[in-house]
């Protein structure tokens, strides 16, 4: 199991197949030494949280052809009227808010392109504007329940729901973005200070036809907005996430009649495959009681400095996240929070240190995010590579600014956020 | 009828030590779109297009956008930028160049105009031995076969 963690963090193995190998070996493992069955396998997949990430990447995907990112992109860069500052905002804005629903990583693919773009005609280097759109979204989709796969997750284990997300992570999420703007606006302050030459160029950008099929895009998003009015009303109405997810896509497919084939080659599976390989993983790890010398280390702090161990956690999860994907990272810290509660620790609180952790960890390293690193990799075919030294000298202090901010609200809102 | 028949025999090439700038007097020089590479012994190693050395000096979102139309003003990229005429300056054809597609000079027009439509190409390099004997246009050939179909056309026509 060690081999296969080290070979994800390695990158040599390509993830997916790392976390099918490792669940396979889990299982295997687990019957051999009867620690982990089958059944219990299953049981460890949270079919709720994989329902609802496919569903959003079905809306996603009937939404992408639209060239609807591209022209939210296209629009922040006609609205900037080509200043520096101004673009900035509402790249990264733009970015960030779309992010809130959709998974950050489709957009940044989308709307990066366009970025390079306006940058290139504005005579200006892509590499701030890049970085905002990643560094902002990486904040911000924490804030809801579906904008990030750690979200997700967390809302599945912990029972949260979308609006519960809203009122108690969103507004600590809305500072950390504050904060990450100024911190942005700190550490380009020499490009951000220049003048294009023919800021007006951007006039000539035509947003209408950038954006290819307006009919398909007006009715992906009126879904959507129902979606988002189901997740409001989730409790009330007794449905889980995972069902108006799929029930959105399947209606929107209804509606907009694409070709099923191409949209579903679109759909991230090996995204899917590794969400559940690694359930099986850190389910076996928990059956195997790997977790348990943990838990009785921290099950006596979170009985008495709760609020300590929030902030050891958030900080821990930062860490990790900025090294790791947060997936497997978010996975182990449910069990973990799991085995606390079980120990009797009131872990409803910690559920968000957990949310606030994955989401502004990120920022630290190129390889912190998926975001990040599609990022890196469009700023390598361009004329301005970003390299993984200036992401850090970049990102690293957004990332420490976010996470101090994000313990001193979490110390400062603790009683609210455990009810 | 065969290649050997509609090609051209005077082939402009150059060795794979040449630079761009070399890549672009040819061009200027001769009016033409493709350059094979060849070495010393004549036998071609690649092969570089006036589209792959404009592709140095176009914006980097040519490569990164499906679609451009939308843009109508490119503003400071009017004119090359430093760094494309950096980069430009820097490379050397062997850099640019794709691998070479070539038939024999026996080959059918029929032949010839299918692996010029599969590999997206304006010229064909033509081999005897191995060696580089010509180069035929997407014109040349194209041309040379409507010319024998509509022959055809008229000989049935006559029977007719």
């Amino acid at each position: 199991m060690a081999a296969i963690i080290a070979l994800i963090l390695s990158d040599r193995l390509d993830r997916t197949i790392a976390a099918m190998v490792g669940a396979a070996v889990m299982v295997g493992a687990g019957i051999l030494l009867g620690f982990y069955s089958e059944a219990q396998a299953l049981e460890a997949i949270e079919f709720d949280a994989l329902a609802l990430l496919l569903g959003m990447m079905i809306l996603v995907s009937i939404l992408e052809p639209t060239g609807f990112f591209q022209y939210v992109a296209v629009m922040a860069g006609r609205l900037s009227r080509g200043n520096p500052w101004r673009l900035m905002l509402l790249l990264g804005g733009g970015t960030a808010f779309v992010s809130l629903f959709f998974n950050n990583v489709t957009t940044v693919v989308l709307v990066g392109p366009v970025t390079i773009l306006i940058t290139e005609l504005l005579g200006l280097s892509p590499v701030p504007f890049l970085m905002a759109q990643a560094l902002l979204s990486d904040t911000a989709d924490v804030g809801t329940s579906v904008g990030d796969p750690a979200s997700v997750l967390v809302a599945s284990a912990s029972g949260y729901s979308f609006v519960d997300f809203l009122t108690h992570a969103m507004p600590i999420v809305l500072v950390a973005v504050l904060v990450t703007l100024v911190m942005l606006r700190l550490l380009f302050s020499h490009e951000l200070s220049m003048r294009p030459a023919n800021p007006q160029v951007v006039n000539s950008l035509d947003a209408a036809a950038a954006l290819q099929d307006r009919r398909t895009a007006r009715r992906v998003l009126i879904v959507l907005a129902v979606t988002i009015g189901l997740f409001i009303f989730q409790q009330t109405l007794h449905l889980t996430s995972g069902f108006i997810a799929l029930s959105a896509s399947a209606a929107a497919l209804v509606w907009v009649q694409p070709d099923v084939r191409e949209v579903l080659a679109r759909v991230e599976w090996l995204v899917l495959l590794f969400f559940i390989g690694i359930f099986v993983i850190v389910g076996g790890l928990e059956a195997a009681g790997a977790f348990e010398p943990v838990t009785t280390v921290l099950a006596g702090l979170g009985r008495t400095q709760p609020m300590l161990l929030g902030i050891a956690i958030i900080w821990v999860v930062a860490l990790l996240s900025a090294l790791v994907d947060n997936v497997p990272v978010t996975i182990a810290m449910i069990s973990l929070l799991e085995g606390l509660a079980a120990a009797g620790v009131d872990v409803s609180a910690l559920w968000w240190a957990v949310v606030f952790g994955a989401g502004f960890g990120g920022n630290a390293t190129s390889i912190g995010s998926g975001a990040n690193i599609v990022i890196v990799s469009l700023s390598e075919r361009t004329r301005a590579p970003i390299t993984p030294r200036l992401w850090s000298r970049r990102g690293l202090p957004v990332a420490f600014a976010t996470c101090v901010a994000g313990s001193i609200l979490f110390a400062l809102a603790f009683p609210w956020l455990g009810r | 009828m065969e290649i050997r028949e509609c090609m051209k025999r005077e082939v402009i090439s150059l060795p794979h030590t040449a630079t761009i700038g070399d890549a672009a007097r040819a061009v200027i020089e001769h009016h033409i779109g493709t350059l094979p590479i060849v070495d010393e012994a004549g036998t071609p190693v690649g092969v570089t297009t006036i589209r792959a050395i404009i592709q140095i000096f176009l914006p980097d979102f040519v490569s990164l956008l499906a679609d451009i139309d939308f843009v109508k003003d490119y503003g400071s990229l009017r004119t090359p930028s430093p760094g494309s005429l950096e980069k430009a300056e820097s490379l050397s054809v062997a850099d640019i160049m794709a691998a070479p597609v070539a038939v024999e000079d026996d080959c059918s027009l029929i032949r010839a105009l299918s692996v010029m439509h599969k590999h997206h190409l304006r010229d064909l390099l033509v081999l005897k031995d191995g060696k580089l004997v010509g180069i035929a246009s997407r014109v040349d050939i194209g041309r040379a076969f409507l010319v024998g179909w509509q022959t055809s056309r008229a000989g049935i026509l006559e029977a007719a």
